[in-house]
C-alpha cells in the first residue's frame, strides 16, 4: 500500500479495529486492551472514539476501534469516520473483525477494505457460533482468496487471543496491492479514462486512485468533495459530467453493477471456502425461537413494558436510597469541614464558600452517579443481549409517527426518573438526527425532581384534586414532546428522512466484562464533561446568592434578589410576577426540586409553613401555570451539562435552554390569560 | 430491457437496415446505410448518434456499426415482425410481392401484440410457418416476460413467510445505498419472517441475518416470487 505507515521504535505498533456492529468488535477490542482505554471524541463529531494498549511480547500495541459500520460509504458519520481514518492511513495493520456466522455480509466490508488497499489481517471471530450453526470455513482458502492473512476467535471466551497477537506483530509490515474487482468492460473503460483525467489533472492525494475513480462512478459525495479539493471544481465537474454521459448510454445505474459485482465476488469466496449445511438443514436457530415469543403479535407489547417498568423500577428504586447515602455522606463532610473551618478562626463566609458552595457542587455532581451506573448497567444488558433492537423494533410503529426512531423509547422513559441519564441514553441511536431531536425532548419527560414542586404546590392550592393536577403536567410535558418533536423535524431537519433499516442480531449472553467495562465509561464520561459545568454553575450561583458581601443567603438584596426583581415582570402575564417566584425559577436550574426550598427560603416561611404562604400568594390559576413553568423551562445544569457532552456542542446545549425557557413562558402564558378569560382567575 | 422505452419508425428502420447489412455484407458501414436508404450521409450519423445514446448500436471513430445484444434483439423483432406480415399479406391474401413488402415495411411499426399472434397462429395452422420461425421465439420471450412482470411485487405487501428474489430498488439516494450495503441488492433471496406486533416494521432474513426496516421502506424494493 501506498500509504505513509506511521514510523516510530520498532517494538511499537499501531493496529485500527474495523468491522461490522455485532462482530464482536467491542469485546474483542475489551480483550486485547482490559482496563486500558481512553474514551474520547473523533475531532468534530459526536462519534466516539475508543482507544487503548496491548503488550505482546516486547511489543507495545496501540489500538484503535473505529466505528463499526456495514460500509464505507459517505452517509453516515460513523462511516465517514472510519474512512477518513482509514484513507489517512496513520496506522501499520487493520484487524478486519468478521462474524464467522455471517460471512456473508461481513465480507462485502472486508472487500471494501481490500479494494481501498488498507492492509489487513481478517479476524474471523465468533468461530464458536459458526460452529454451532455448521459452517466450516477453510481458512486456507479463504486467506489466498483474499490475499490477507486469517485468524480464528471467540473474543467473548478469550480464545485465540495470544495467536491473533503474534499475527499481528508478523503482520505489521504487511504490504499487499489493493484488491481489483473487474466491473465488466463499461465501468473498466470508465475508470481508465478516469485514471488518465487524475494523471492530467495532478491529482495527487495518497488515496488508492482505483478506488477513488470507483468511488466516484458511484456518485459517493465524500469522494467528490476530495476530488474538488484537489484539482478544483472546474476540473472535478469534467469528469463528473463524463460519468454522468456515460451513465445515460449504459443500460444500468453504475452503482447497481458495482455492488452486484461485490457480491457476485462475495459468492464466489464464500462457495470454494465455505461449506454450510444446505437450506433447511440448519441446526435450530435459538433466536428465532426467542423472537417468536418476544415479538409476538400478544405478548411482545407486555413483555416490552414489563422490561421498561424492571429498567425503571432498578435505576431508581435501587439508586435512591444510594443517592441519599451519598447526600448524608456530603452533609457530613459539610458539617465536619464547616467546623473545622470555623475552629480554624475561618469567616462564616469562607466556611460557608468550602462547605454548601464547593463541597455542595461536588455533591451535586455525584448525587447522580447511582442512576447513571444502575442504567448503564442495565442498558449494557439489554444491548448485548440483543433485546435492545428488538424493543425498537416493538415501538418503532409509535414513536415512528412523532418522527423518531423506535430507539427513542427508552431515553424517554429513562427521562421520567431523571432527564441526566435519559440524554445520556440517546447514545444507543446511530442517526444523529434521531439522536439530536431525541436530547432536545427529553427534558420535557417531566422527571422526580419535578414532583416535589407539584406536590407542594397541588397540596396548597388544590387540596381535592392533588393528583389530577399532578397527572395533567406529566400529560402536559408528553403533549409537547411530541409537538415539539413535529417542530423540529419540520424546521431542523428538513428532508432529511430517517430510516429504520436495522440489523436484529441473535440473541446472545451478555459478559459482565463488557456490561461493567460500558458503565464505568458512561460514568467517567458525565463525570469528566458534565461534571465540570455542574461544579462550576453550582459554585457560580452560590456567589450570586451571597454577593454582596453580607448580605443574608438568596435574600431580595442578593445578586439573585436583584436578577429576580429585574426579570419579575417578564413573568406577570403568567400570573407569578414577584421577585420571590422569579429567583426561584433562577435556583431551579441548579435542580427543579431547589425551587421548593428556595421559595421557602425567600417567603421565610420553611418548608413546613410553606403551603400556607403559598395559598395567600398564588391564586389555583397562577399556580397551575407556575407548575407548567417549572415542567417545561430550562432544564436543569446536569441536564444542560448532559447535553453538552453528548451533542459536543455549545450550540445545542443553547438552543435547547432556549427554546424550552420561550415553549414554557408561552404555554403558561396561554394557561393564565386563557384561564382568566374563561373566568377561571378567582 | 430494450423494451422498456420507445423507438421512432426512422430509428426502427435503421436497426433493420443495419441488421440486414451485417447479415449481407459482413458489416455496416454509413456509406452503405444512406445508399440503402436512400439517405444523405449526414442524417445517417446523426441517427447513428441517437442509436448510440441509447446503448442499441456502438460505433469506433469512423468504423463500422455494430448492433449491441438490446440492438441485435430489437432489430430482430422488427425484422420477423415484417416477414409474417409479408407472409401474411402474399400466402394468406394473395397480395404481388412488391406491395407486400412495402405494406409490410408500414405496418411492421404499429402491429399490435395481439394481431402478431394471430397472425402467426394463423400462419402455423396453414403450414407456412415452421417451428423454428423467429417469431414463435419472441412470442414466447415475451410472455415469460409478461408472467414475470405479473408476479413482481413490493416487499410491504407479502405475507409472513414468504420468500422472494429482490428485483430492484425504486428509491433513490441515502435510502437505496442503506439497502444495497444491507445486502438487499438485486438478487438477494429474501424471507419475511414477521411482523412487528403493532403491523409495522417488519423482519426478513437476508444473506443469513435478520433484518429490520419499515413498511415504507420496503415499499421500496421491487421482489419476484422464487
Amino acid at each position: 500500500m501506498a500509504l505513509n505507515k506511521t514510523s516510530r521504535k520498532e517494538t511499537e505498533v499501531k493496529i485500527a479495529l474495523a468491522g461490522n456492529p455485532n462482530s464482536g468488535k467491542t469485546t474483542l477490542f475489551n480483550e486485547l486492551t482490559g482496563s486500558r482505554q481512553h474514551v474520547g471524541n473523533w475531532p468534530g463529531v459526536t462519534v466516539e472514539k475508543k482507544t487503548g494498549h496491548a503488550f505482546y511480547k516486547e511489543y507495545a500495541l496501540e489500538v484503535i476501534d473505529l466505528p463499526g459500520t456495514y460500509s464505507l460509504g459517505a452517509y453516515s458519520e460513523d462511516e465517514v469516520v472510519a474512512r477518513d481514518f482509514l484513507t489517512a492511513g496513520q496506522y501499520d495493520l487493520v484487524l478486519d473483525i468478521i462474524n464467522s456466522a455471517n460471512l456473508e455480509r461481513n465480507l462485502y466490508f472486508t472487500i471494501q477494505l481490500l479494494e481501498m488497499g488498507v492492509d489487513l489481517v481478517a479476524v474471523l471471530n465468533m468461530a464458536d457460533e459458526a460452529e454451532k450453526k455448521g459452517i466450516k470455513i477453510n481458512k486456507h482458502k479463504l486467506s489466498q482468496m483474499l490475499g490477507a492473512p486469517v485468524v480464528e476467535t471467540v473474543a467473548s471466551k478469550g480464545r485465540g487471543i495470544e495467536n491473533l497477537l503474534a499475527e499481528t506483530i508478523k503482520n505489521r509490515d504487511l504490504t499487499e496491492p489493493a484488491l481489483e474487482i473487474n466491473y465488466g468492460a463499461e465501468i473498466e473503460d470508465l475508470i481508465t479514462e478516469i485514471a488518465k483525467l487524475f494523471m492530467e489533472y495532478d491529482f495527487t492525494n495518497q488515496v488508492n486512485h482505483r478506488w477513488a475513480a470507483v468511488k466516484l462512478i458511484e456518485h459517493d459525495p465524500e469522494a467528490v468533495k476530495l476530488l474538488e479539493r484537489e484539482v478544483g471544481s472546474s476540473k472535478a465537474k469534467k469528469i463528473k459530467s463524463l460519468i454522468a454521459e456515460r451513465e445515460l448510454k449504459a443500460k444500468d445505474d453504475f452503482d447497481n453493477i458495482i455492488i452486484d459485482k461485490k457480491y457476485e465476488l462475495i459468492n464466489k469466496i464464500i462457495t470454494e471456502s465455505v461449506k454450510a449445511p444446505a437450506a433447511g438443514q440448519e441446526p435450530e436457530n435459538m433466536s428465532d425461537k426467542i423472537d417468536a415469543v418476544v415479538t409476538n403479535k400478544y405478548l411482545g407489547i407486555p413483555i416490552f413494558l414489563v422490561v421498561m417498568w424492571a429498567i425503571f423500577k432498578f435505576t431508581f428504586t435501587l439508586g435512591d436510597p444510594l443517592i441519599g447515602y451519598i447526600e448524608t455522606l456530603f452533609e457530613v463532610i459539610g458539617g465536619w469541614a464547616g467546623g473545622l473551618l470555623t475552629g480554624l478562626g475561618a469567616s462564616p463566609l469562607v466556611a460557608s464558600f468550602i462547605t454548601d458552595g464547593i463541597i455542595g457542587g461536588v455533591g451535586s455532581v455525584l448525587v447522580f452517579i447511582p442512576n447513571i451506573f444502575l442504567l448503564f448497567l442495565a442498558i449494557g444488558i439489554l444491548e448485548d443481549s440483543g433485546y435492545m433492537s428488538r424493543a425498537a423494533y416493538i415501538m418503532d410503529k409509535v414513536m415512528s409517527k412523532l418522527g423518531l426512531h423506535g430507539k427513542s423509547f427508552i431515553p424517554m422513559v429513562i427521562g421520567f426518573g431523571c432527564n441526566v441519564p435519559g440524554i445520556m441514553a440517546t447514545r444507543t441511536l446511530e442517526n444523529k438526527r434521531d439522536r439530536i431531536i431525541s436530547i432536545l425532548i427529553n427534558p420535557l419527560m417531566s422527571c422526580s425532581a419535578r414532583l416535589p414542586v407539584y406536590v407542594v404546590f397541588a397540596g396548597a392550592l388544590f387540596p381535592n384534586h392533588g393528583s389530577t393536577v399532578v397527572f395533567s403536567l406529566y400529560l402536559l410535558g408528553i403533549i409537547m414532546a411530541v409537538v415539539m418533536s413535529g417542530v423540529f423535524n419540520k424546521l431542523l431537519f428538513k428532508g432529511e428522512r430517517s430510516h429504520f433499516v436495522m440489523e436484529l442480531p441473535p440473541y446472545r449472553f451478555p459478559t459482565a466484562k463488557g456490561v461493567f467495562i460500558h458503565m464505568w465509561e458512561k460514568t467517567g464520561a458525565f463525570l469528566k464533561k458534565a461534571g465540570t459545568i455542574i461544579f462550576s454553575v453550582v459554585v457560580l450561583i452560590w456567589v450570586l446568592a451571597n454577593l454582596p458581601l453580607g448580605v443574608e443567603y438568596a435574600s431580595a438584596n442578593s445578586f439573585i434578589g436583584h436578577f429576580g426583581r429585574f426579570v419579575a415582570p417578564i413573568f406577570k402575564p403568567l400570573g407569578f410576577g414577584s421577585w420571590q417566584a422569579a429567583s426561584s425559577l433562577v435556583f431551579g436550574i441548579l435542580a427543579k426540586e431547589v425551587v421548593v426550598g428556595t421559595l421557602g427560603v425567600v417567603y421565610a416561611a420553611g418548608e413546613t409553613g410553606l403551603r400556607t404562604v403559598l395559598a395567600t400568594q398564588f391564586t389555583p390559576l397562577a399556580a397551575y401555570s407556575f407548575m407548567a413553568m417549572v415542567l417545561l423551562y430550562t432544564p436543569c445544569i446536569a441536564s444542560l451539562g448532559a447535553i453538552k457532552s453528548e451533542t459536543q456542542s455549545w450550540k445545542w446545549t443553547l438552543v435547547t435552554a432556549g427554546y424550552l425557557f420561550v415553549l414554557a413562558w408561552v404555554v403558561a402564558f396561554i394557561i393564565y390569560q386563557g384561564g382568566m378569560l374563561l373566568g377561571l382567575g378567582a | 430491457m430494450g423494451e422498456t422505452f420507445v423507438l421512432s419508425e426512422s430509428m426502427e428502420d435503421y436497426l433493420e437496415t443495419i441488421l440486414n447489412l451485417i447479415k449481407q455484407n459482413g458489416s455496416a458501414r454509413v456509406t452503405d446505410i444512406a445508399r440503402t436508404m436512400e439517405v444523405a450521409a449526414s442524417s445517417v450519423n446523426e441517427s447513428i448518434n441517437r442509436l448510440s445514446a441509447r446503448g442499441l448500436v456502438e460505433q469506433e471513430k469512423y468504423g463500422p456499426i455494430k448492433l449491441t445484444a438490446a440492438g441485435r434483439e430489437w432489430a430482430e423483432r422488427i425484422d420477423c415482425t415484417h416477414q409474417i406480415i409479408y407472409l401474411f399479406l402474399e400466402k394468406i391474401l394473395g397480395i404481388d410481392p412488391e406491395t407486400a413488402d412495402r405494406d409490410a415495411c408500414a405496418i411492421e411499426h404499429d402491429l399490435s401484440q395481439k394481431s402478431f399472434k394471430a397472425m402467426v397462429d394463423f400462419l402455423l395452422a396453414n403450414g407456412h410457418l415452421t417451428e423454428q420461425s423467429c417469431a414463435l421465439a419472441i412470442l414466447a420471450k415475451k410472455e415469460e416476460a409478461d408472467g414475470m412482470a405479473a408476479k413482481e411485487v413490493m416487499l410491504n405487501d407479502l405475507a409472513v413467510g414468504s420468500t422472494v428474489e429482490v428485483v430492484k430498488l425504486t428509491s433513490k439516494g441515502a435510502l437505496k445505498r442503506k439497502l444495497m450495503d444491507m445486502g438487499l441488492n438485486r438478487g438477494a433471496k429474501i424471507e419475511v419472517k414477521g411482523k412487528a406486533p403493532m403491523g409495522d416494521p417488519i423482519e426478513v432474513k437476508v444473506r443469513g441475518y435478520s433484518l429490520s426496516l419499515r413498511k415504507k421502506e420496503a415499499e421500496e424494493i421491487m421482489v419476484r416470487e422464487v
